[in-house]
């Protein structure tokens, strides 16, 4: 009788399954009233090719949309900071819209003048998911684009950040860093080709008075975009490292570079030899191009955000007439009187004037239910508004507010996270090891050759030239940063991967991560109820807001129909009378029985002042997710807002001792994380919600987890999909074989080197030794990588498909 | 051997054209979206108001 019914009808617009009744519009089925309208709107436009070209390609309509959302739109100010493009008659707005995901969102987007003529065109960006849309301000305004985007599902994504368009830009692997590796790539093929009369020995043949000589002059010149503009970033970050006195790997490959290019200067003047120019610019070419593999970046994904994104943009005030306008949330003064409307996050403190407020603090204390507030009292910024609007007197400015002061202090501020990286570490000893070799060869061949113990250093400095480090580390780093992303998750740099590998304690937050954030296990207990009872329970249920009737009406699947007499007593449950009869669900004390324990997860049925039973609400954990936390071969510790109902239930789930803190205030969670940190562990947090922004922060790698990376989630050092978190073992088993991947394939590189080090500290180190092992070496090191990384794939991931059959 | 110079410097020019072409569209944002222009291509026009489905 609880069990919900689910239909296997397939919703026209977003092909979503249809819960219950579907919606039926022009004989298609629809999920909910919102993909029935969105395909109203294209319909009448003639745009329904946009389920043409990607099947059931739309985008859900949120479920109550908000009529006023995009009201600031209307201040001139606010709308200035969107507009990128005016001439008289015609501006261009340009809106973040996370929603875009296929051909099929650039389609409809860029056919937007067939919805309204005040729209001229538009243009889709896709790798920022960013519209521009040109437009006549007579025709139309920005707010009701703003409002036309949010009807066919797309709406504009805006922050308090004013940069964030110009951030999401930045991450864009950069157009002058494409063009450098051009250039680099150009002069190393053409300084190559030139080369070819040295590699032959043809150089002291002279034909009609002309040497190879000017092959090698034509090669210099080559060589000097590519020294002075490709590979002027290693001698820049190298100044700032000595300037630091901090010595990274690109110290060394600076002074090799300007050994090499002042060594080949030396020899064409002086007509001794061709130089190793073809070796230097391959060499530069080569560390650009993993460089630019390995800082991929995803530039829809935000993973620097802080609690300003979380604010509305603008806020409502009223003036004494009760007139509404729209003002910059900066601007909201003391005495002010604001609206919020529901699912407004509050930006200040105040005080409560007028509406019913129920607030959610899950944002700052972590707690899941949301509380009341009596007119008079005061209402902290950070709280989410969940029902009808309200009205507040502002008592203090919007950056003094209790919720900004939390985010300024100083434990949240993302420090710089201290880790000297592998790479790092081995380049120090590298190139120790290497100035070594080059002195020691200088002082064996100085008493009796001159010439060639400076041939011989120069040489070494040359061959035994750190790059083949930075390309080993940056392309195993870009191969399975791909690997991560194709699996879920993504990482913020390379950097992020070798902290994995060394983690040795995980802390995971409980509501939404270990298990679903909505979904919840209903049990009855208690005496059966008729059917027609029930049917009002479920009405009863599905006219309150609080998450533990939503529940409840979700579980009894039936029509609910609106109910006349029935009364909402703030925290503690929902009475109703009904065909002469009293209903009553909510606490134990509430339906009148004062012998149970007040347990916030059970709600209590009585009918006619008889106590029926009661519903058991319990978050479920994430499938597979008891596997993962069996096969972490680390200390694991469960950190929750909630209080410790769900204890005897992880318990008995999760058969392993973990530690469990619940009551858990943000705060807390960094402090506890802190705790760790202090007693020498590294750990790894996996979080999902903004209380959990600290201890993400504060970790030394910080996952958040979402549903989908169109979702927002706080800062941290990964994003990953919620369904790959019972993986999480492998990600950190594949981070550590990928760590022992750049040992490998650096060993290879130093046999390389050893072999070029033979040559170079005997003297004998000719072009052509040179311009065979510099290629050879990376070919190898780059077909290794490529061949280890798709064996981590293998054997490190397996799907979620698979655990079914091994586990359970 | 003068014809070795001739087809060096013609040679350096045509790459370098290219080399040029590059630069251009790298820096007036051609190589930004890979995906956009390649999806539009293959949309329809729908100058004319197609038939209800």
């Amino acid at each position: 009788m609880l069990n919900k019914t689910i239909e296997t009808t397939k919703c026209f617009h977003c092909g979503d399954f249809c819960m219950g009744l579907p919606v039926v519009f022009d004989e298609k089925a629809f999920c909910c009233k919102g993909c029935s309208s969105v395909y109203q709107i294209l319909n009448k436009s003639n745009l329904c090719e946009y389920y043409n070209i990607h099947d059931a390609s739309g985008v859900k309509l949120p479920e109550s949309p908000d009529q006023q959302k995009f009201g600031f739109l209307d201040n001139e100010k606010i709308a200035a900071s969107y507009i990128v493009f005016s001439k008289p008659n015609q501006l261009a707005v340009k809106f973040y819209l996370p929603q875009i995901h296929c051909s099929s969102c650039i389609w409809l987007l860029e056919n937007l003048q067939k919805v309204n003529d005040g729209i001229y065109f538009s243009s889709v960006h896709f790798p920022t998911k960013e519209a521009t849309i040109y437009f006549n301000p007579a025709a139309i305004t920005i707010r009701a684009i703003a409002e036309l985007l949010a009807s066919i599902g797309y709406e504009p994504y805006i922050t308090l950040d004013d940069g964030q368009q110009s951030k999401r830009q930045e991450k864009m692997v950069s157009r002058t860093a494409m063009v450098k590796i051009g250039i680099a790539g150009f002069c190393f093929a053409n300084i190559m080709m030139l080369s070819f009369p040295e590699y032959l020995g043809l150089e002291t043949i002279t034909v009609d008075g002309l040497t190879a000589n000017l092959f090698r002059y034509v090669n210099l010149l080559l060589a000097l975009p590519v020294l002075l503009y490709s590979g002027s970033e290693f001698f820049i970050n190298s100044w700032y490292s000595v300037k630091q006195q901090r010595l990274n790997i690109d110290a060394p490959i600076a002074l090799a570079l300007a050994v090499t290019f002042s060594r080949s200067v030396y020899e064409i003047i002086s007509g001794t030899g061709g130089g190793y120019l073809d070796s230097m610019s391959g060499i530069i070419f080569f560390m650009l191009l993993g460089r630019s593999f390995q800082t991929k970046t995803f530039a829809d994904l935000s993973f620097n955000r802080d609690y300003k994104s979380y604010f509305p943009v603008a806020v409502c005030l009223l003036d004494k007439n009760g007139l509404e306008s729209y003002i910059p949330v900066q601007e909201v003064q003391v005495d002010d009187t604001i609206r919020i409307r529901s699912n407004e996050v509050i930006p200040v403190d105040g005080m409560h004037l007028l509406g019913k407020a129920e607030i959610d603090y899950s944002f700052v204390t972590g707690e899941n239910e949301p509380t009341s507030v009596a007119i008079g009292d005061l209402v902290y910024a950070g709280g989410k508004q969940l029902n009808g609007s309200i009205d507040l007197l502002v008592v203090k400015p919007f950056s003094q507010s209790n919720f900004t002061r939390l985010w300024n202090n100083e434990a949240f501020k993302k420090t710089d996270k201290n880790v000297y990286s592998f790479t790092t570490v081995i380049s120090n000893y590298f190139s120790l090891a290497v100035l070594t070799v080059a002195f020691s060869s200088f002082a064996y061949w100085y008493p009796t050759n001159m010439a060639n113990a400076w041939q011989a250093m120069t040489a070494v400095l040359i061959v035994a030239c750190p790059c083949a480090l930075l390309i080993t580390a940056t392309f195993t780093e870009g191969f399975v940063l791909n690997i991560f992303s194709k699996h879920g998750l993504f990482l913020k740099n390379a950097q992020v991967l070798q902290t994995i590998a060394t983690v040795d304690q995980v802390v995971f937050d409980k509501t939404g991560t270990l298990t679903y954030p909505h979904a919840s296990s209903v049990e009855y207990i208690g005496d059966e109820i008729e059917n027609d009872h029930l049917q009002i329970i479920a009405s009863m249920a599905a006219q309150s807001l609080h998450p533990l009737s939503k529940a409840i009406a979700n579980k009894i699947s039936s029509a609910p129909r609106l109910l006349e007499h029935i009364k909402e007593v703030a925290g503690s449950g929902i009475e109703a009378w009904e065909n002469e009869t009293h209903y009553k669900l909510g606490s134990a004390s509430f339906v009148g029985n004062v012998s149970a324990e007040p347990i916030a997860s059970e709600v209590w049925v009585s009918i006619d002042n008889k106590v029926y039973g009661k519903f058991i609400i319990q978050n479920i954990l994430r499938a597979h997710v008891d596997r993962l936390i069996h096969e972490l071969p680390y200390p694991v510790a469960v950190l929750s807002g909630d209080n410790n109902n769900a204890e005897n239930y992880l318990k008995q789930q999760l058969q392993r001792p973990i530690s469990y803190h619940f009551n858990q205030s943000p705060q807390a969670k960094l402090a506890y994380i802190e705790s760790l940190q202090l007693s020498g562990k590294e750990v790894m947090m996996v979080g999902d919600g903004l209380n959990d922004a600290g201890a993400l922060s504060k970790s030394n790698v910080g996952i958040a987890v979402v549903d989908n990376t169109i979702q927002f989630s706080p800062a941290s050092d990964a994003i990953m999909l919620s369904d790959q978190l019972p993986l999480l073992d492998q990600y950190i088993k594949a981070a550590i074989w990928s760590k022992n991947l750049i040992k490998t394939t650096f060993v290879i590189s130093t046999l390389y080197n050893v072999i070029g080090l033979y040559f170079s500290v005997t003297a004998q180190m000719s072009p052509l030794v040179a311009a065979i092992l510099m290629p050879s070496s990376t070919f190898t090191i780059v077909i290794s990588t490529m061949l280890g990384a798709a064996l981590i794939e293998k054997f490190c991931f397996k799907h979620i498909a698979d655990l079914k059959n091994t586990h359970q | 051997m003068i014809v070795i110079v001739f087809l060096l410097i013609i040679s350096l020019l045509v790459a370098t054209g290219f080399l040029i072409a590059f630069i251009w569209g790298s820096k007036t944002g051609q190589f930004d979206d890979h995906f956009t222009p390649a999806n539009k291509i293959l949309f329809d026009q729908t100058n004319q108001p197609t038939e209800n489905k």
